[in-house]
């Protein structure tokens, strides 16, 4: 284990893509948890980390959803770590009732079981009509029919206390369709992610609190040919243990004003989050301190899908990109074709050791053969 | 904020629970954009282009951004920005494709359907 300071470090598994790693049921966890013993301190979000049932809780992981990763990544908010949360439970009216019980008992057992404090509840007033579709790049996108009513159910949950979301919306189902038998048997993209994101960053957009979503879906019918990757969407009724665990710690987020990015103790900041400057050595402390972009030294994100906002914005502020040619997807959007420097890893494993190198102020380039001379 | 007809009590007092969010609508969008620095640079002769090719611009977010509110704009989506967004494809010619969704408040969009 590395006794130097922790170097915040962003992973990027985007959604709806057909990675390999992480394109499926959470299966970008281990490489999250290697990435976050490696940096002691990753923030990441929710593709990479919910894994419906199974989940996996690190206070060294940072559970931060897209929209506000993409605006922590672009300075405008701060991410400051927190004890616990309440987390109210936004159901859509579109779900049977007993569906509906079904994620009701999920969040029980949370409850009851691993001591969350959870609600309340709040339903939709009318079914939120979510809809499905793939761009041309064969990317997974959604759209809602009625945006204004998940809005709405979201302030109800925010005015009777929940400090996060998660939200559960019917989604439409196939069991026999191309798409899913092929995600299932671990060759295609997840139809549902595009969809699910766009859920959870209107809500985050609106509310400024972390949300997340898990969707409703009837059991599909046993696979003895189901892809492992795949297999943690099959063990009960609900994808929403993990969605209410993660959110259960997710940091706050805080709204950055335009001159605070740069400055350690900017003006506007709120007293009780004193800044944490990771490079020069301060260790971020438990009682939690702020994380901000400028922290950040190193984002982690596949070879072909560097295309995102989060990552952009950092390969803009000179972070260390670190781009994993072994997590091949369906996008071929690289570090080659959008003309940024990349330092290139076959895996998760070498880009681990490639952030622990730089968390103990080793140049990567040194670890690689030839060296050239200095000119 | 869009008060609706039945949003005045008998005493004329605006209620607020009558209140109407403005109508969100979610857009889809995808289309190409070219690069500047690319699409301006002439093609080099074939012998030289190893070594003489410029390296594109990086993207910046920011102008993508920028670049797909205008292009919800020209779709009649006035105001309307960018919710979840990315680059999917790059193409020497054709520039960047950017896929994603939009969002609008929709009151007074009228949309040119493409």
């Amino acid at each position: 284990m590395s006794d130097a300071p922790p170097l915040p470090t962003l992973l990027v598994i985007p959604t709806g893509v057909g990675c390999v790693v992480g394109g499926y049921a959470g299966d970008g966890l281990p490489a999250a948890r290697l990435l976050a013993a490696a940096s002691g301190c990753l923030i990441t979000h929710p593709n990479v980390m919910n894994g419906a049932s199974l989940y996996w809780s690190d206070r060294r992981i940072h559970y931060v959803e897209g929209w506000a990763l993409d605006r922590f990544a672009t300075a405008e908010l701060a991410l400051a770590p927190v004890a616990g949360r309440r987390v109210g439970l936004l159901l859509d009216a579109g779900i049977e009732p007993q569906l509906r019980a079904r994620q009701l008992q999920a969040a029980e057992a949370c409850r009851a079981t691993l001591g969350l404090s959870i609600g309340p509840v709040v339903t939709t007033e009318v079914p939120l009509g979510v809809g499905l579709s793939l761009g041309p790049s064969g990317s997974s996108w959604g759209t809602l029919e009625r945006p204004d009513a998940l809005l709405r159910a979201g302030e109800k949950l925010v005015a009777a206390g929940a400090t996060a979301i998660a939200a559960v919306a019917r989604f439409p189902e196939d069991p026999e369709s191309e798409a899913l038998v092929a995600y299932r048997a671990g060759s295609g993209v997840d139809a549902l992610a595009g969809a699910e994101a766009v859920i959870s960053h209107l809500l985050v957009r609106h509310l400024g609190i972390p949300c997340a979503h898990a969707p409703a879906l009837t059991p599909l019918p046993l696979d003895p040919d189901l892809d492992p990757r795949a297999a943690a969407e099959e063990l009960g009724h609900t994808f929403l243990p993990c969605v209410l665990v993660c959110l259960s710690r997710a940091p706050d987020l805080l709204p950055l004003g335009p001159g605070d990015v740069t400055a350690g103790g900017m003006p506007g900041r709120p007293e009780r989050w004193p800044a944490v400057r990771f490079g020069s050595g301060q260790e971020l402390t438990r009682a939690g301190g702020l994380l901000e972009a400028s922290c950040l030294g190193a984002v982690v994100a596949p070879a072909g899908a560097l295309g995102g906002e989060a990552v952009l914005a950092c390969a803009a502020r000179g972070v260390p990109l670190i781009a994993v040619a072994g997590n091949a997807c369906l996008l071929q959007v690289s570090g080659e074709a959008l003309g940024l420097e990349v330092i290139s890893a076959n895996s998760y494993a070498e880009a681990a050791g490639l952030v622990l190198a730089l968390r103990e102020g080793l140049d990567p380039a040194m670890l690689r053969r030839p060296l050239r001379r200095l000119e | 904020m869009v008060l609706s007809q039945g949003a005045a009590g008998s005493d004329g007092v605006l209620d607020p629970t009558a209140v109407e969010p403005p109508r969100l609508v979610l857009v889809s969008f995808s289309f190409w954009l070219a690069r500047a620095a690319s699409a301006e640079s002439p093609p080099d002769p074939p012998d030289l282009a190893a070594s003489t090719s410029p390296q594109p611009d990086p993207p910046d977010p920011v102008a993508l951004r920028v670049a797909i509110a205008a292009h919800l704009a020209g779709l009649g989506w006035t105001g309307a920005e960018p919710l979840r967004w990315a680059i999917t494809a790059v193409d020497p010619l054709r520039g960047l494709q950017l896929e994603g969704v939009g969002v609008s408040q929709g009151q007074s969009c009228q949309p040119e359907r493409q």
